[in-house]
């Protein structure tokens, strides 16, 4: 879709240049998929952030680093980021729009918009990291970094970590959408750490579209810490998840049903963490 | 009788399929044309209003702005944008651009500038203001008492009851359905109600339009009616129609919704005003809201049978929206009862009632299945109740039950389009063998006995059968021109429009099998009215039936033709001759090829072209029929359906290429699937389409459907080209009887209003306790 | 501004609006193949390769293909000769209207050229952006792997 109002495309050499020009109201472009469709009211130019060394995937002890103009291809494509954690990053990512989308759309692109979104739910599950720029280069967990509403202040995203999994633990991921390629009418993804004891060390439940951006049901977290995760844990945190969700109506469902799809998708996804855990 | 086909039977390649494999620029959006305009369309912003100003002047002073179109400078005539032979059978209730507006996206003005920005910045400096006349949004609201009317004008024609939205009615009958009811053992009621659902061809309406020095005006348009748009056009426009060309190249799929002259008038008339060529596309986002729609329809059948599951009477009652204007209103709702009740013959008390009303809603229009569509449903449902109470087998109800060849149906006669039918037997049925195949294939016995399930996941199998037609008996008319070329090959000439289906392929089979030569050796020109005979267009699945019947004539012909010289040729009679491999040979061995015939017929002695032109008229409209199988699973936490496989066994008599038949079946199946799954046009309070684009609106891909497995069963109808029969609609209508059916089965609950969207099955499902 | 890109192959230059998208470039230098069907990502009917990657071209800024080579059904054959994807689709019958058909090729290409041997269940997955309304997309799959056992064949 051709825009109007874009008077040309700015090639920052580093990402200084690139964060003053946004500062002075240029619009950050990466893949450009969802930039595109938003004709900008007044003439902008746009920043092209892919010529920045800001691609590619790597690994260290800190788990995964990926750069921002990363595609979500490449995420799905990289063998240990998609075999990481019981392949809960490449399962979702299968479900994110649609190959022609993936093999353009890039991870800092997807988290700049910061709504409409499979992928938050399960970095959040994965307690990730985001890298960003606003005059100096900033880190934070992606959590906080949405509940602060920092997105939405001038900045460029530069990448995200996702650490290691401390074994053993294990984690899940559920769509719930009226066709394949869509949006999520609703969705979950959920992370469980155990401790020596069998009990559960650590808990993400996090459901997303609800359709407020993807947070985590901390009520079902707390009261999974600490026990096993048993069905009476697993019942339990579903229900809280159904009652404590900020779901609303809209053109994709009610707040009703998306409380019902909660308490199913939390239950499932820990149903089956519980299966793969030893 | 088929096994003689050297052609026909076989599974030749598409003869533009190389043409569109590489892309090449043969779609009318590829056309363009030196100094040519770009159209952008006003649309209403309310649903029923009167255009009280309407100041165009700072879009005409625009620069790079050539015209403006409105209601002020426009012809007034009233007309039907429904694409349909003449006389129409829809009300004449639309003006090209009105003083009133009667749907959110009906038109209110058009520019034409030299490049589509400048277009869309003009209609932003038009000035339009309204006096609301309240909207009326369903069925319900447009019969009600003191309802706004809709259509008030005072020149509109054939509105059955403008005062009351009642665009036309319908009814027939035959015996007495109360005493019918009374002398059954088993009654079942009911009463379905389909949604708003749009074809989604994936090339939207285009037109190019440019003029002569000569003042002959040429359109090249996504039609499938390239001779009634001519005619519409000219009307319109008051052009003689000799002075307008209309061409269809290849079509990006049609599904009936480019049955409709809907940018055609729009365009020829900017060219005419200004001279030069206008291109007027829609966009996606107007094709879902201005354009045309399926019908919604209320439809409620009550069935009575005998203990033995005969079914002895039938009533369905139909009431469909047609929304702002009448186009297909009394046709549609004619099909809803003339395509389904036909099926249960054995039946001698059968009625039908039906109403078109008006709404201030998009227009609905033609859309593959055209009211078969919404009958069928619930007649297949009544029909699964009644096997469920009688304790029989579903498929052996319908074995028990459906008509057959040598059998005829009072509907036929008593209901036609729009208009008494036409007295039909059935000369081809193989609905028996179809329910056979389908049922092995599907492995119906045994999943049927299967357990459904106790957890969340219950699974269902139905099933359904059904019949469409082939063309329109009596009133459509194909024509067909053969001509030889001087190395033996042909040309063929048709009116018959090509939509993607492969059409001109299978014609091109048809003349290749009765002139004995290589499918390779017809060349086809399809869909010019400069070049190409008339041909009522590509609708009501009448281009093998009808159109195959004009080229075997026309070919058989120029076969007669070409023996006659060959026996001057080889000194003999006639008689004597047989045409076949491309020669025509006597029967002691001496022959001639068709080589040396076209050659002769140039360049003599006593040349003279072998060609002939033929037409058709059908007196019958041979149905194709189906039976459908599907297995589903309910998700009962959820409501979610997932379809597992999907069957259907098909009688088109002879498929004159069984792969492209095949891809008919499948591709309207899908369609199908999705019509009852997932989607709908969905409207605010206000009645503005909510989901204009395909993110929301949602077809099925590829991840969405289950196998979709077609069987053609051996066929040969006598009354057809070659024996065959229409295919393009009936796949259409088995997925949302045969789901809903499936989901009975699974989960005890009849789903009556599609389409089945999870939440929606997860309320029914709660309402019924089941799996809560 | 200038755009400088190949096009199947022939390096290419124009000259661009800053905002527009590739579909726009591409069909106004004459790859009519690139067909606009929703003009918003939703259908995939102007799918095209970007240095091998098939991506919605009406999705993509022009201004940021430069220097990168961009595929389009049209580059396909060669010598007359079409590519096995393309006579699959023709032999198989998966071609009704054609106007998701060329879209459609670049995915199945992007596809083989990651993944030889693809099984139908992937097949699927990688045309899941696509929309057909003509098939059920029943022909085109097995077009793509029947396709992908004769590029298999040529290889060995």
């Amino acid at each position: 879709m051709s825009v109007v109002n874009v008077s040309g495309f700015i090639r920052p050499i580093d990402i200084a240049t690139a964060f003053v020009a946004v500062q002075q109201g240029s619009i950050p472009v990466s893949g450009g998929t969802d930039v595109i469709l938003h004709e900008p009211p007044a003439p902008v130019s746009l920043v092209d952030l892919t010529v920045l060394p800001l691609s590619g995937i790597s690994e260290s002890g800190d788990g995964f680093s990926i750069g921002a103009t990363t595609t979500l291809s490449e995420m799905l494509e990289h063998p240990r980021l998609a075999a990481h954690a019981d392949g809960v990053i490449a399962d979702m990512l299968r479900l994110v729009g649609s190959p022609l989308l993936r093999n353009r759309a890039t991870i800092g692109g997807h988290l700049a918009r910061g709504r409409l979104s499979d992928v938050i739910p399960v970095l959040l599950s994965l307690d990730a990291t985001i890298n960003w720029y606003d005059g100096s280069p900033r880190a934070g967990p992606l959590a906080d970094f949405y509940a602060s509403q920092t997105h939405r202040t001038p900045l460029i995203v530069t990448g995200i970590t996702i650490p290691p999994m401390h074994r053993p633990a294990a984690a899940a991921f559920r769509k719930f959408s009226r066709t394949h390629f869509d949006l999520a009418i609703l969705n979950c993804a959920c992370r469980i750490d155990i401790a020596d004891d069998g009990s559960v060390a650590a808990a993400r439940v996090v459901v997303g579209e609800t359709p407020a951006l993807a947070a985590s049901v901390t009520d079902a977290e707390v009261l999974l810490h600490g026990r096993p995760l048993d069905p009476a844990a697993i019942s339990s945190a579903a229900t809280i998840a159904a009652a404590e969700i900020p779901a609303r109506d809209d053109d994709r469902a009610t707040a009703e049903y998306r409380r019902a799809i909660a308490a199913v998708l939390v239950r499932r996804c820990l149903a089956e963490i519980a299966g793969r855990l030893p | 009788m088929k096994d003689k086909f050297k052609v026909v039977g076989i599974n030749e390649r598409k003869i533009d399929g190389r043409t569109l494999v590489t892309g090449s620029p043969v779609f009318a959006g590829d056309l363009d044309l030196p100094g040519m305009l770009h159209v952008a369309l006003l649309t209403s912003p309310v649903a029923h209003a009167r255009i009280t100003r309407l100041d165009t002047s700072a879009a005409e002073a625009l620069d790079g702005v050539a015209c403006v179109l409105t209601h002020r400078n426009t012809p007034e005539m009233r007309y039907t944008t429904a694409g349909q032979g003449h006389p129409e059978p829809s009300p004449y209730d639309t003006r090209m651009f009105d003083t009133k507006v009667r749907f959110i996206g009906d038109r209110v003005a058009a520019v034409a500038a030299d490049s589509p920005a400048i277009a869309l910045r003009a209609l932003g400096l038009i000035d339009a203001e309204y006096e609301d006349l309240g909207p009326v949004l369903s069925i319900d609201a447009a019969l009600a008492p003191g309802a706004p009317v809709i259509h008030d004008e005072p020149d509109a024609l054939d509105i059955w009851d403008a005062e009351h939205n009642i665009a036309s009615v319908v009814s027939a009958i035959a015996g007495d359905v109360t005493a019918g009811f009374d002398e059954s053992d088993v009654v079942v009621e009911t009463t379905t109600e389909t949604q708003y659902a749009q074809h989604a061809p994936l090339e939207p309406h285009v037109v190019v339009s440019s003029i002569n020095p000569e003042g002959r005006i040429t359109l090249v348009s996504s039609t499938q009616v390239p001779f009634h748009v001519r005619r519409i056009v000219a009307r319109l426009l008051d052009v003689p129609i000799h002075r307008i060309r209309v061409i269809k190249p290849r079509l990006g799929g049609g599904f009936g919704v480019k049955q409709e002259v809907l940018i055609e008038d729009v365009a020829a008339l900017m060219t005419l005003r200004t001279g030069r060529p206008v291109r007027f596309e829609f966009t996606r986002s107007q094709e879902f809201i201005s354009s045309r729609t399926r019908h919604p329809m209320r439809v409620r059948v009550k069935l009575g049978a005998r203990s033995d599951g005969i079914v002895h009477a039938i009533d369905m009652e139909a009431i469909s929206n047609t929304g702002a204007y009448g186009a297909h209103a009394l046709t549609v709702m004619s099909n809803t009862g003339s395509k389904t009740l036909p099926l249960y013959n054995k039946a001698p008390h059968v009625r039908f009632d039906g109403k078109a009303v008006y709404t201030t809603m998009p227009v609905a229009g033609a859309y593959r299945g055209y009211g078969g569509t919404q009958g069928c449903y619930p007649l297949e449902m009544a029909m699964d109740e009644i096997a469920e109470r009688l304790h029989i087998d579903p498929v052996e109800l319908r074995s028990r039950n459906h008509i057959r060849a040598g059998q005829t149906s009072p509907i036929f006669e008593e209901l036609g389009e729009g208009r008494k039918g036409t007295p039909q037997i059935i000369t081809s049925c193989e609905l028996d063998a179809c329910l056979q195949v389908g049922a092995e294939r599907f492995d119906w016995v045994r999943k049927r006995a299967e357990p459904r399930g106790d957890g969340s996941i219950r699974h269902g199998v139905g099933m359904s059968v059904h019949m469409q037609g082939s063309g329109i008996p009596l009133v459509d008319m194909a024509a067909a021109t053969v001509a030889m070329n001087d190395d033996g090959s042909f040309n063929l000439l048709v009116g018959a429009t090509d939509l993607g289906t492969g059409s001109d392929t299978i014609l091109a089979q048809i003349a290749a099998e009765v002139l004995g030569v290589p499918l390779t050796r017809i060349v086809v020109v399809s869909s010019d009215t400069d070049l190409t005979p008339f041909d009522t267009g590509a609708y009501a699945s009448s281009t093998t039936y009808v159109s195959g019947w004009a080229v075997q004539r026309a070919a058989e012909e120029v076969r007669d033709r070409i023996v006659a010289v060959a026996a001057t040729m080889l000194e003999t009679e006639p008689e004597q001759l047989v045409l076949a491999d491309s020669r025509v040979s006597t029967s002691d061995g001496r022959s001639v090829d068709l080589a040396a015939i076209g050659h002769r017929s140039y360049y003599g002695p006593d040349p003279a072209q072998i060609a002939a032109t033929a037409s058709f008229v059908p007196e019958s409209s041979a149905p194709p029929f189906m039976a459908a199988f599907t297995e589903v699973a309910v998700d009962v936490e959820t409501g979610r359906i997932e379809v597992l496989d999907f069957v259907a066994a098909v009688d088109c008599g002879t498929a004159v290429n069984p792969r492209l038949a095949e891809g008919q079946v499948e591709g309207a199946i899908a369609n199908g699937i999705g019509y009852a799954l997932t989607e709908q046009m969905e409207f605010t309070r206000l009645g503005r389409v909510k989901n204009p684009d395909l993110a929301r609106y949602k077809i099925p891909g590829t991840m969405d459907l289950p196998p979709i497995r077609v069987f053609l069963v051996e066929s040969y109808e006598p009354t057809g080209p070659m024996g065959a029969k229409s295919v393009a609609e009936i796949g259409i209508n088995g997925p949302l009887p045969a789901i809903a059916n499936a989901v009975y089965h699974a989960v005890g609950i009849r789903l009556t209003h599609p389409p089945f969207t999870s939440e929606k099955v997860w309320r029914a499902l709660r309402a019924a306790g089941v799996g809560a | 501004m200038n755009l400088r890109f190949t096009v199947d192959g022939v390096p290419t230059t124009v000259v661009i609006a800053a905002g527009e998208s590739l579909m726009d470039v591409l069909r106004r230098i004459g790859k009519t193949s690139v067909k606009n069907g929703c003009d918003r990502g939703d259908c995939g009917s102007c799918a095209v390769l970007v240095d091998g990657r098939a991506v919605n071209a009406c999705l993509v800024f022009a201004g940021q293909v430069d220097g990168t080579a961009v595929g389009t059904a049209e580059g396909l054959a060669h010598d007359g000769e079409l590519h096995p994807l393309q006579s699959a689709a023709v032999e198989g019958g998966a071609v009704q209207c054609g106007f998701c058909t060329p879209g459609m090729l670049m995915l199945a290409v992007d596809l083989l050229s990651r993944n030889p041997e693809p099984d139908e269940a992937e097949v699927r997955s990688a045309l899941s952006g696509s929309f057909c309304r003509c098939t059920g997309y029943v022909k085109p799959i097995e077009a793509i792997l029947a396709a992908a056992g004769t590029l298999l064949e040529r290889r060995s």
